[in-house]
């Protein structure tokens, strides 16, 4: 049973879609509901990122932008990152970060769930940060 | 469907950047194809020369071993008296895909073209030529800055 546990879990591995993949490698979650639970037990935003796997600039914000080593960093420090496939994934996250362009990244307030702040397309890793650092300071200013 | 080819015309409306991910591209070698009957020999030596040279200028090096391969190919229709000019400009590379047993293969990694209808072919050509290896220079600009 072990051995066929093992083998399971290696094809699984080997086979994982490259969505999977892709949250892996930067530590983003792929269940909303635990995102959303995680970032409020760490006093965090949640980062969602809402893309489509047809999707080719979806495919350079992930390479480029995402897996940054910056954004990477300031990701798993203030943000619960999670990583979500627009079509593939509906019904499992709120139909209203059914963003209509893509790649979109809503950073969401997990208590109550609304969007803070959100941007829409491929930007380059130093301007991402930079609606990073906005963000958090809207939440700040939210909580004031 | 009409949708998703709405939201990808939107989408790469917004960007002036390519959607290919040109890091580290730094060696070509240039393979330039010309189909055409109205460009004469002479003519299509000086489109590849200027293409060579731009590439040269924005820092390529151009004839190593196993560079990647830069595709020039003009071809070309007559309409009623008129060319209708095919050009493209592809990065060909060697690549390993991400299919079961990671299989290799050559693939356009960059890829960019324009159809024309042309009065004067070898001074259109020759301006359409400039805008899209401005626009590959100005892409892997983009990726390496």
């Amino acid at each position: 049973m072990k051995i066929l546990m093992t083998l399971l879990t290696l094809f699984s591995f080997i086979y994982a879609a490259q969505i999977d993949e892709f949250a892996a490698d930067v530590h983003y979650l792929r269940n909303y509901d635990t995102a959303v639970k995680t970032a409020k037990k760490q006093n965090k935003i949640v980062m969602l990122v809402v893309v489509a796997d047809y999707c080719p600039w979806c495919k350079k914000f992930e390479r480029k932008t995402l897996k940054d080593s910056a954004v990477m960093t300031k990701t798993n420090e203030s943000f619960v990152g999670i990583v979500i496939d627009k079509y593939k994934d509906k019904g499992k996250y709120p139909q209203e970060f059914s963003a209509p362009l893509i790649p979109a990244v809503f950073f969401i307030d997990p208590k109550n769930q609304k969007s803070l702040f959100e941007t829409v397309a491929y930007m380059k890793s130093d301007e991402f940060m930079e609606n990073m650092d906005y963000a958090l300071n809207q939440n700040k200013s939210e909580k004031k | 469907m009409k949708k998703l080819f709405l939201a990808l015309l939107l989408s790469s409306s917004l960007y002036s950047a390519s959607l290919y991910t040109l890091d580290n591209v730094h060696s070509l070698n240039l393979y330039f194809s010309n189909q055409t009957k109205f460009l004469t020999k002479d003519q299509a030596s000086i489109l590849k020369e200027m293409v060579a040279e731009k590439l040269k200028k924005a820092g390529f090096v151009l004839g190593e071993t196993d560079a990647s391969i830069l595709v020039v190919k003009i071809d070309a229709i007559e309409l009623k008296g008129t060319q209708a000019v095919h050009i493209e400009v592809g990065l060909g590379e060697e690549v390993i895909t991400k299919r079961k047993d990671k299989i290799e293969t050559f693939a356009y990694t960059y890829l960019d073209s324009k159809l024309l209808k042309m009065d004067d072919p070898y001074k259109e050509t020759l301006g359409s030529l400039t805008l899209l290896i401005d626009a590959f220079i100005k892409a892997h600009k983009d990726d390496n800055e």
